[in-house]
């Protein structure tokens, strides 16, 4: 990308992305995932590849398509952040990438009574921590890179079609903004364990810009 | 209210696939039109028996009135039901032979941080109420839960099927 992005309305107003910036998101994707990536090998104590970040300022509606395969099932966690630089998180993990995550944490454990996605009641949970870990590893990356105050909520899980569960995520953030910026960093050889999509919502472009010397 | 000037969802060998926010409209029999993996968003589907027009939008959000611009009339509930109905009306449809079908609005996390606001049952009340101003009937609807839905209508006769994560399509 050589030509700047631009960015309308709600906060990303006169926002013109340059290509030092685009590089400083794209930083701050590979320092979160790369966090994340340590955490996960840490607990699953298998070695996690990292793909290339890719940042986008989009118009809300187009993430979904942008994504691709809305129907195809995975596992999300989606959780909010609030603090200085407000804005949503979701980790996107392929369903059976996530089961194979899944048994290796319970280490023998039955899974327990089938839930969503017919995974098992403890595997959703075990699940749900992992995504716990992995999105705190990467806003705890951003927040020391920044010095800005994020603060995460606790996670949702979801188990259905990408589309509704990236669609049903933005929602919420397309009440308040019409622009989002992404940074999307894969996670596997060839993506094939998931994808950490961060979309900080109305001015936390500017300000996380702003505290990285970039702003204005 | 701005016009609908043309569709925008992009046209794939005999089906369209209505986006986030977008609506789309068409009198080819052949044609079907689809919105894939909606979530808390609303698949609305409107279709005249006698002149084969049929349309669908993906509605996003319930409300317009705090939108800063109306460029997709099909993103919030107020505008897309009366731009879906100017589109049919477009192509020679009569809004008092409308068949109208909905599905979506689930809350598609649980757990500490998801649907706090619940938007998917706020959609799904916002349709109904546009619906209701602009003077149509409801034939079926198939909302909440916590499921995703995959919506379809062949526009030639009007069918229109719904799908969830490894479901058949079943017939609205």
């Amino acid at each position: 990308v050589s030509a700047p992005v631009t960015a309308g309305r709600a906060g990303l107003e006169a926002v013109a992305l340059t290509e030092i910036q685009l590089d400083a998101l794209r930083e701050i994707g590979n320092i979160g995932a790369g966090n994340a990536a340590t955490a996960l090998a840490t607990m699953t104590g298998t070695p996690i590849e990292m793909g290339v970040p890719r940042v986008s300022a989009l118009p809300i509606e187009q993430i979904p398509a942008e994504l691709g395969g809305e129907e195809r099932t995975v596992v999300a966690i989606h959780l909010h952040v609030a603090g200085d630089a407000p804005g949503r998180m979701l980790f996107l993990m392929n369903v059976e990438a996530a089961r194979e995550i899944a048994t290796t944490l319970l280490a023998g454990m039955p899974p327990g009574e089938p839930g969503l996605g017919g995974l098992g009641e403890l595997e959703l949970s075990a699940l749900q921590e992992v995504g716990n870990v992995l999105t705190g590893s990467y806003l705890g990356a951003l927040s020391q890179l920044t010095g800005l105050r994020l603060e995460p909520s606790p996670p949702a899980i979801g188990v259905d079609m990408a589309g509704a569960l990236v669609g049903a995520a933005l929602a919420e953030v397309a009440e308040v903004a019409d622009v989002a910026l992404l940074i999307e960093t894969s996670l596997g050889d060839a993506a094939a364990l998931g994808r950490f999509l961060f979309v900080p919502s109305g001015d936390a472009l500017v300000i996380v810009l702003g505290r990285l010397g970039l702003g204005g | 209210m701005p016009a609908l000037v043309a569709p925008r969802a992009p046209r794939v060998a005999g089906s369209i696939k209505v986006g986030l926010g977008q609506l789309s409209a068409s009198r080819d029999p052949e044609e079907a039109i689809a919105a894939l993996g909606l979530g808390s968003c609303i698949g609305l589907t409107m279709h005249d028996p006698v002149s084969k027009v049929g349309g669908m939008a993906h509605v996003m959000l319930p409300d317009s009135t705090t939108a800063r611009s109306l460029e997709l009339p099909g993103k919030y509930a107020d505008t897309a039901v009366p731009a879906l109905v100017q589109a049919l009306e477009d192509l020679g449809g009569r809004a008092s032979r409308f068949v109208v079908h909905m599905a979506g609005g689930a809350q598609m996390f649980s757990g500490a941080g998801g649907g706090v606001l619940n938007i998917g049952c706020r959609n799904a009340v916002a349709v109904r109420a546009a619906l209701q101003a602009a003077g149509l009937r409801l034939r079926s609807a198939d909302t909440g839960g916590s499921v995703g839905r995959t919506l379809e209508l062949a526009v030639g006769p009007g069918v229109v099927t719904v799908r969830s994560v490894g479901g058949a399509p079943v017939r609205m």
